[in-house]
């Protein structure tokens, strides 16, 4: 075994702790550097169906923009649990904004979380926003199905045969039903006449 | 049916009306027993109903089974009143006349009792009335419910329509009484007198229904087919499969007609007006189609068998040569070349040989039906051992109150309308009583008919 230098070992045995040691949380951040504001704007559309743009503005306490930083995007979402699932990473530019494009799957409301997990003289910061979603974007997008006119007209085609045959055995059996029920009312109507009519004439001494 | 001597008219009013009047112990009898086998046939699907489909013997690996072929095997027996009402009627083969009112019954009794097998097989029927508020258009299933209810109630008007004038017949019988009966007939006869302005209506409306219920019955049988042939599996996914079930619903359908004829001629004493010439005529057509069936079967076969795709060949052997073979042969045997013999010899061609005849017939369709599903259901499509459909106790009750189901309800049905069409016998046994046309003299007089 090679033998480490003892100066070596006193490194790595001082890295290991850090190493090893948990990510701080954001409390324990915040406990570190200067307070910075994190606002999340408004989202808005942009020219693809159903694509938000997500915009974060990152500034000091003073208001400066702080650029090229990390800001995570998030969204709250209930999971066996509440959970943060991560959306996306944008980087703030000269103006301290973090843009990142957001293509929601699920319509209603959401809330939107964006976090800056802190830097050096900077605590960390999170906010949140509620968005109404009225148009998600498709999951992914299906190949056109063979012959996909055709068959979105098959059902009204079917529907409209099966429609002309009914309204064709129900016409044919009322019509007939009544055809032969009026003819025989008439046929008995005109035979009760002339039994009427026969038995007037017969003279009353007769009859 | 030249030269056929017609019974008086009266007697056929009052053979037609045999039934309606009290009956014996023998029928009393037979409908306890027909009963008791419904009832055990609702019993065994009370059982089903509390411990699942398991109890009929499905699985994962056998989904499809007894429950299925019966829907096909039933709707298929059907057709026999089709054609032999429908068909018959628009190429005015008289010689139907005594028989379309058992074959008309038979159809819509069939029917019924086919369309219940598609509640039976549901795992889940408390879900059926989804097919009605959401339903799956591109499904084959949703096609069959709807081509179902059309035929359904296309032959409930096929039957009705041509009672219309026999109605009347006992409307003015049971005029005296003034009962139930009497109430009864004389609603559904809607005032029918006879006239030539009804016979025309009536006759127009008959033509009408019977032109149309062929395509729906074709129609019925093919999309019954599609609910195999579109799910791409090996024995199923075949083109042939429409044409192939419509000539197997046609030729059990003609058979089921032998038998119901053959029951109630011997039952209510109509040798006089139900000859052998019936049973004769039914069974060449019986016959047509079998050898039709028969070519569809050796074409498919032998289709699938050419080309040996990989999916396809184990099905084929099992059918052919494997767990499947006896009961394949046995079909072909006895259900297409037996009465074939039967009814190519005139020694075998009597009413007990036709009969039999058709016995041997619908048994072994409503076997191949399930020889059609079975083996198919059961090939493992991924890995794994062969699936296994076990009849159960449960299947065998429901299926043998099915099939007692129809000839009770027929019995029942014949207690309140006659059995005979007396109007399409009277009709017939005009155009009999007509003179034949005057030959002027010098004219030859050929063996078949006459030259100018």
């Amino acid at each position: 075994m090679t033998r480490l230098p003892l100066a070596v070992m006193l490194i790595v045995a001082g890295l290991v702790p850090t190493i090893m040691a948990p990510a701080p949380t954001l409390a324990q951040a915040q406990d570190k550097g200067s307070p910075v504001t994190l606002k999340l704007n408004t989202p808005t559309r942009t020219s693809a169906a159903g694509q938000l743009a997500l915009s974060a503005t990152l500034t000091t306490s003073a208001g400066k923009p702080l650029n090229d930083r990390a800001v995570d995007f998030y969204q709250k979402a209930e999971l066996f649990g509440p959970r943060d699932a991560f959306i996306g990473t944008a980087e703030t530019d000269g103006t301290g904004v973090a843009v990142l494009l957001y293509e929601p799957a699920l319509r209603g409301r959401q809330t939107i979380l964006a976090r800056f997990a802190g830097a050096t003289g900077y605590a960390a910061a999170e906010t949140t926003v509620v968005i109404d979603v009225r148009d998600p974007a498709e999951a992914y997008e299906p190949e056109p199905l063979p012959l996909a006119g055709l068959r979105d007209r098959l059902p009204l085609i079917f529907g409209g045969i099966v429609f002309l045959v009914w309204a064709i055995l129900f016409g044919v059996l009322i019509s007939t039903a009544r055809g032969i029920k009026l003819a025989g009312q008439r046929r008995r109507s005109a035979s009760e006449a002339a039994m009427a009519d026969r038995h007037s004439r017969v003279p009353a001494e007769v009859r | 049916m030249a030269g056929h001597d017609f019974p008086p008219l009266e007697d056929v009013r009052k053979a037609a009306s045999r039934p309606l009047g009290p009956s014996g112990r023998g029928f009393w009898a037979l409908a306890a027993v027909l009963a008791l086998l419904v009832g055990w046939g609702v019993a065994g699907y009370v059982v089903q109903l509390k411990d699942g489909l398991g109890a009929a013997g499905y699985n994962d690996t056998g989904f499809w089974g007894i429950y299925e072929a019966n829907l096909v095997a039933f709707i298929a027996v059907s057709y026999g009143g089709a054609l032999v009402s429908a068909i018959l009627r628009l190429t005015q083969a008289g010689w139907r006349a005594p028989i379309t009112r058992l074959a008309e019954g038979t159809a819509l009794f069939s029917l019924m009792v086919g369309m219940s097998f598609a509640l039976v097989h549901l795992g889940r029927p408390d879900r059926v009335w989804r097919m009605i508020v959401t339903p799956q258009l591109g499904s084959p299933i949703i096609w069959d419910f709807v081509v179902i209810m059309t035929y359904l109630v296309f032959t409930c008007v096929f039957l009705y329509l041509p009672l219309i004038p026999d109605l009347a017949v006992l409307r003015d019988r049971t005029r005296i009484h003034s009962g139930w009966r009497y109430r009864l007939y004389t609603m559904l006869a809607v005032d029918w007198r006879g006239l030539p302005k009804q016979r025309q209506l009536l006759e127009h409306a008959l033509t009408v229904i019977a032109i149309l219920i062929i395509p729906v019955a074709v129609f019925v049988h093919s999309v019954l087919s599609w609910a195999f042939a579109f799910t791409g599996r090996p024995g199923w996914n075949s083109t042939i499969f429409a044409p192939y079930f419509v000539v197997g619903a046609l030729y059990s359908g003609v058979a089921m007609v032998i038998l119901v004829v053959a029951g109630f001629r011997k039952g209510y004493h109509l040798e006089r007006y139900i000859t052998r010439k019936h049973f004769a005529y039914l069974s060449y057509l019986m016959v047509t189609l079998d050898v039709t069936y028969l070519y569809f079967t050796f074409s498919e076969l032998i289709t699938e068998g050419y080309v040996m795709s990989e999916e396809a060949v184990p099905v084929l052997e099992a059918i052919l040569l494997g767990r499947y073979a006896p009961f394949f042969w046995l079909f072909v045997l006895a259900g297409g070349v037996v009465p074939l013999l039967i009814v190519a010899f005139q020694q075998t061609r009597t009413v007990g040989g036709i009969t039999l005849a058709s016995v041997l017939v619908v048994t072994t369709m409503w076997m191949k039906r399930l020889l059609i599903i079975v083996p198919s259901v059961a090939q493992p499509l991924i890995a794994g051992n062969w699936g296994l459909f076990q009849i159960t106790w449960v299947a065998i009750a429901v299926t043998a109150g099915a099939a007692a189901a129809i000839p009770l309800l027929l019995m029942l049905f014949f207690k309140v309308f006659p059995i005979l069409s007396i109007d399409e016998m009277e009709e017939v046994a005009a155009l009999e009583a007509r003179p034949a046309p005057a030959v002027s003299p010098g004219v030859a007089i050929h063996p078949g008919g006459v030259l100018p």
